[in-house]
């Protein structure tokens, strides 16, 4: 059954067009995710009507591979610039920055490229083996599982926000009240919307993350010295290196890959989530001398890897069930929809040849990413030694004009430069911004889940044990909150004795 | 006069309170109003945003406060306030932007913009101050509106290139 | 000061060639279609019809989806953009007449210029195959009745028009059944299939993408169309009860308005363009595919069409309250 799915699938992709429409969507990727505002979901939506011109499985092809591109992309100015070029690559900035403080931008990058690729690559070959077993055990996911799921995201807060927990849990809990802004999902009000119709729908993620960290970041720049200089980072090679320093970390890029892909298959999850808890499993279980914070090659190929995974886990359900994993594959299903092809389980049985070339092109896709990443790390190198002067006012216009895109609204603008200001006086007083977006992504999830597991519930909070999974998820939690008490508890004793 | 952290530190825990003041503000008043603050979980959309003031008030009371009160005598070096002029400029400069974005169009504003911030970030060359701002502007216009369909603001004149 | 004179100059020169542009013939450049949802089965719909039109206008034509507010929000938000005809409202049923029958919109349907009706898709009830509580609608409407409160559906978001439509016929029955919104239709049809919800609405494309799943309980239109995209299910047509909702009132529809201020002779260039963009043979077969129809009304037909359909809405208004107060006594 795969096999003959992937060998008529081949014959489709086989194709001068197909080939190269993936190859220019996996650039195109690149770039729309590493400029700030635009991300995957964007560029996906933007190209949707140049896909629609040409003959399908190369308009999917260009689609998916912007979808694998922009997922990565994020990180290339998160490593450079310390400005995630999208809400998924925010937890890059960890590692990935300080090592490109450190001189080590190329291996930055190139860690960053390969651990896209595998991760990627690791999500796909899940899709092509499992996609119907995974999308059915998605399927058992109800609202109080999700809602436990959340849980244990907003749990990571505490081990991303390092030294200063309290710092870290009130910055989550002020993004998990930014979120309530907007129409309440289960009674329709209004909450906090003060009669404005431009708060209706809350605050935009996007102008949330490019506020906080690209506009905050670009003042900073600006603080003391009587000129912006800039740095000139050593030279890069391409070369074969960042897969010797990618093998060194071969446990964490399959567990992150599989983390990834996990809370693909989720609807409702998406790459950011997968990417901060696998940065946050990462470091829990890495050993302290590796340094997690203070440019760790771990960290990177953690947020890397997951997110890049997610695209694959996302088209799992996507695909199989019709049900869009996140956002980017909700307009993916559009452009099948468009084309006449209904995704779900008939697709599988009706036209194996389309499910198949659709496999091949995210697995090509992905293999391009790969030698594009090598040939391209010494261009975006190069970026750095760009004049700050230069570079500086461009990337404002472009956190401008990629928040203006989003949803062609000036409000969005202001909403970016008010959490500019946040960003900045967060960073003046040494609060980890991070936990904002955590909270902001996740408080949804874990509020609408938690009032509709009510609503279903006949027992109550019952609900939460009855169901097997839900069940475990619970004991998880609670085994995760006793444990860091009981560390945060050792912590502070030792150090008073100390 | 020199801003500490002290100083961030304080104004981040004053913004906590005016948002704990103004989530129950709201959710006593407003939410009232609209029904929407009593009920099952169907129709209370207030106890969450209630729940999470009264967590962020908690800690701000029992971890924060005492730490702020230990820190007063203390004073470390901070920033002077001159050394913030330049990225106060910059703010006042990108917030102009945005609202000559609305106003006048991003072909118009983008220009006067990044001339204006490369002004300030040093260069003084009237060459570069020229050509980079228009090279840009007219690059970011061609990749966003020729290629990928996007309508750049065009405020009230209208002014648009034809891609 | 000679640097910004310079800089001025330039401007002033830019400024002027893009004025010039303006002053030649509409349309010059992108035209925008303010999409009030997010993306999915009813935007590609959208999507297909733009593609037709922008050859027709020879310019691009973006969809841009602003979801918020049951639709609201993309009104407002293309309502506030200037009235020069390169914005188009994909003008849905919900942010046109229901929110404002609602009272939680400021304006009415009149309030708009009429290009063409796009098009029209027809909702159904769907539950699983694997059931075992009920055959057909009258065997869950019996269940219903017995259980008060104990049936679980979804319409995707809270009081949007399948809601509405939905509470009518349940109301008309008097059963009274728990309603659970989710952020999206696919996430409730998740939960249906996995035995979470009793029920829930479902567009013809989620039918289709469902079908083997899926049983259809009662199709939510008396058009005999609407009877064939589901297969021949029952429709309120064969229910014993008069719902008093004909035509395009219990469906999803949208027609594509704009700001009244708009210069007559764009509205009638975007007008021509979408009226020969909805003949195209093309456009029809995909549009079909979708399982939406072409509606095509023109737009001197405007206010004899949606009157009715406001008229209808107007009446059943009170299904949500009622439904709502009765989950209220239960509790």
């Amino acid at each position: 059954m795969i096999f003959e799915m992937l060998s008529s699938g081949a014959v489709l992709m086989a194709s001068p067009e197909v080939l190269l429409l993936t190859f220019l969507g996996v650039i195109l990727g690149l770039v729309i995710g590493a400029l700030p505002g635009l991300g995957p979901l964007m560029g996906v939506v933007l190209l949707l009507p140049v896909a629609l011109y040409v003959e399908p499985l190369a308009g999917l092809g260009l689609l998916i591979a912007v979808f694998v591109g922009g997922s990565c992309g994020g990180a290339i100015s998160a490593i450079l610039l310390r400005i995630p070029g999208t809400p998924i690559a925010a937890a890059t900035l960890f590692d990935g920055y300080p090592m490109a403080q450190k001189g080590r931008a190329a291996d930055a990058l190139g860690l960053a490229i390969c651990a896209s690729s595998l991760g990627g690559l690791f999500g796909g070959v899940l899709l092509i083996l499992f996609a119907p077993l995974l999308a059915a055990f998605a399927t058992r996911f109800g609202p109080p599982e999700l809602a436990l799921l959340g849980v244990l995201g907003l749990l990571s807060i505490a081990v991303v926000s390092r030294e200063d927990t309290t710092k870290g849990l009130l910055a989550g809990m002020l993004g998990m009240l930014i979120a309530t802004i907007g129409t309440d999902e289960l009674s329709t009000g209004y909450r906090f919307t003060f009669d404005s119709y431009q708060m209706l729908n809350g605050f935009h993620i996007v102008s949330i993350v490019v506020g906080l960290f690209a506009v905050s970041e670009m003042a900073w720049q600006f603080i003391g010295r009587e000129k912006v200089s800039s740095e000139s980072p050593r030279a890069a090679r391409p070369g074969l290196r960042s897969l010797k320093l990618i093998a060194r970390h071969i446990p964490n890029l399959l567990r992150s890959s599989t983390i990834g892909t996990f809370f693909g298959t989720l609807p409702g999850a998406g790459g950011d989530i997968s990417a901060f808890t696998s940065y946050a499993v990462a470091k829990a279980v890495a050993k302290p001398e590796e340094g997690y914070g203070e440019g760790a090659e771990g960290g990177v190929v953690a947020t890397e890897a997951a997110n890049n995974a997610t695209c694959g886990g996302a088209l799992i359900p996507t695909l199989s069930l019709g049900i869009p994993g996140d956002a980017t594959t909700a307009v993916l299903m559009g452009a099948l929809l468009i084309l006449g092809l209904f995704p779900g389980p008939a697709l599988f049985a009706d036209r194996p040849e389309v499910v198949g070339g659709i496999f091949l092109v995210y697995i090509l896709a992905n293999l391009f990413l790969l030698v594009l990443g090598f040939l391209l790390v010494p261009v975006f190198v190069r970026l750095l030694r760009l004049p700050k002067s230069s570079l500086i006012p461009t990337i404002l216009v472009l956190c401008a004009i990629g928040t203006f895109a989003l949803q062609s609204s000036v409000f969005d603008l202001w909403v970016m430069f008010g959490f500019g200001l946040l960003g900045i006086l967060l960073r003046a007083a040494d609060y980890p911004l991070a936990p904002v977006v955590i909270g902001t992504i996740l408080g949804p999830i874990v509020e609408n889940n938690f009032r509709r597991s009510m609503l279903i519930s006949r027992e109550g909070l019952w609900i939460f044990t009855d169901r097997p999974i839900s069940a475990v998820l619970l004991a998880l939690c609670c085994a995760l909150v006793a444990l860091a008490l009981w560390f945060g508890f050792r912590g502070k004793s030792t150090s008073r004795r100390a | 006069m020199r801003l500490t952290k002290l100083h961030a530190e304080l104004a981040i825990a004053a913004l906590f309170a005016a948002v704990v003041a103004l989530v129950f503000q709201q959710t006593r008043g407003n939410m009232v109003e609209q029904g929407i603050a009593s009920g099952g979980p169907y129709s209370n959309a207030a106890s969450y945003p209630e729940a999470l003031a009264l967590l962020i008030a908690a800690v701000l009371i029992v971890t924060l406060a005492p730490r702020l009160w230990a820190a007063r005598g203390h004073t470390p070096s901070g920033t002077p306030l001159t050394e913030l002029s330049r990225p106060a400029a910059m703010l006042l400069a990108f917030a102009c932007y945005l609202w000559a974005l609305g106003a006048a169009g991003y072909l118009a504003a983008t220009p006067f913009f990044m001339a204006l911030i490369m002004y300030l970030a040093g260069v003084r060359s009237p060459v570069q101050l020229i050509v980079v701002p228009l090279a840009v502007t007219l690059a970011l216009s061609a990749v966003f509106g020729g290629l990928l369909d996007v309508v750049l603001p065009r405020g009230q004149f209208g002014l648009a290139i034809p891609w | 000061m000679k640097l910004w004179s310079r800089t001025t100059v330039f401007a002033a020169a830019l400024a002027t060639a893009a004025t010039l542009v303006q002053a030649e013939d509409f349309p010059a450049r992108t035209v925008e279609n303010i999409f009030p949802w997010a993306p999915g089965g009813a935007m590609a719909a959208s999507q297909i019809l733009a593609e037709a039109m922008s050859d027709e206008l020879g310019v691009s034509m973006p969809v841009v989806s602003t979801p918020g507010a049951a639709g609201t929000k993309a009104f407002q938000t293309a309502m506030a953009k200037p009235a020069d005809g390169y914005t188009v409202i994909d003008g849905y049923v919900a942010p046109l007449v229901l929110m404002p029958v609602l009272g939680k919109a400021d304006w009415t349907y009149e309030d708009f210029t009429p290009l063409y009706a796009a098009v029209s898709n027809a909702f159904s009830i769907v539950g699983r195959k694997d059931e075992t509580r009920w055959d057909d609608f009258e065997g869950m409407i019996a269940w219903g009745k017995e259980n008060p409160g104990g049936l679980r559906y979804s319409t995707g978001s809270r009081n949007n028009l399948p809601h509405m439509v939905i509470a009518k016929v349940l109301q008309s029955y008097g059963v009274v059944a728990q309603n659970i919104p989710y952020p999206s239709d696919p996430d409730s049809h998740k939960d249906l299939y996995a035995g979470i919800l009793d029920f829930a609405f479902h567009t013809p494309s989620a039918y289709l993408q469902n079908r083997e799943q899926a049983k259809v309980l009662l199709v939510l239109s008396e058009l005999p169309g609407a009877k064939d995209t589901y297969h021949g299910a029952d429709s309120i047509a064969d229910l014993d009860i008069d719902l008093g909702l004909s035509g395009l009132a219990p469906m999803g529809w949208t027609w594509w308005v704009v700001h009244p201020d708009t210069p007559a002779d764009r509205v009638k260039t975007l007008s021509d363009a979408m009226g020969r963009a909805l003949e195209r043979p093309e456009v029809k077969e995909s549009i079909a595919n979708l399982g939406f129809n072409i509606l095509g009304y023109a737009p001197e037909e405007y206010k004899a069409v949606v009157g009715p359909v406001a008229d209808q809405l107007r009446a059943m208004g009170d299904a949500l309250t009622w439904e709502e107060g009765q989950l209220k006594a239960l509790n």
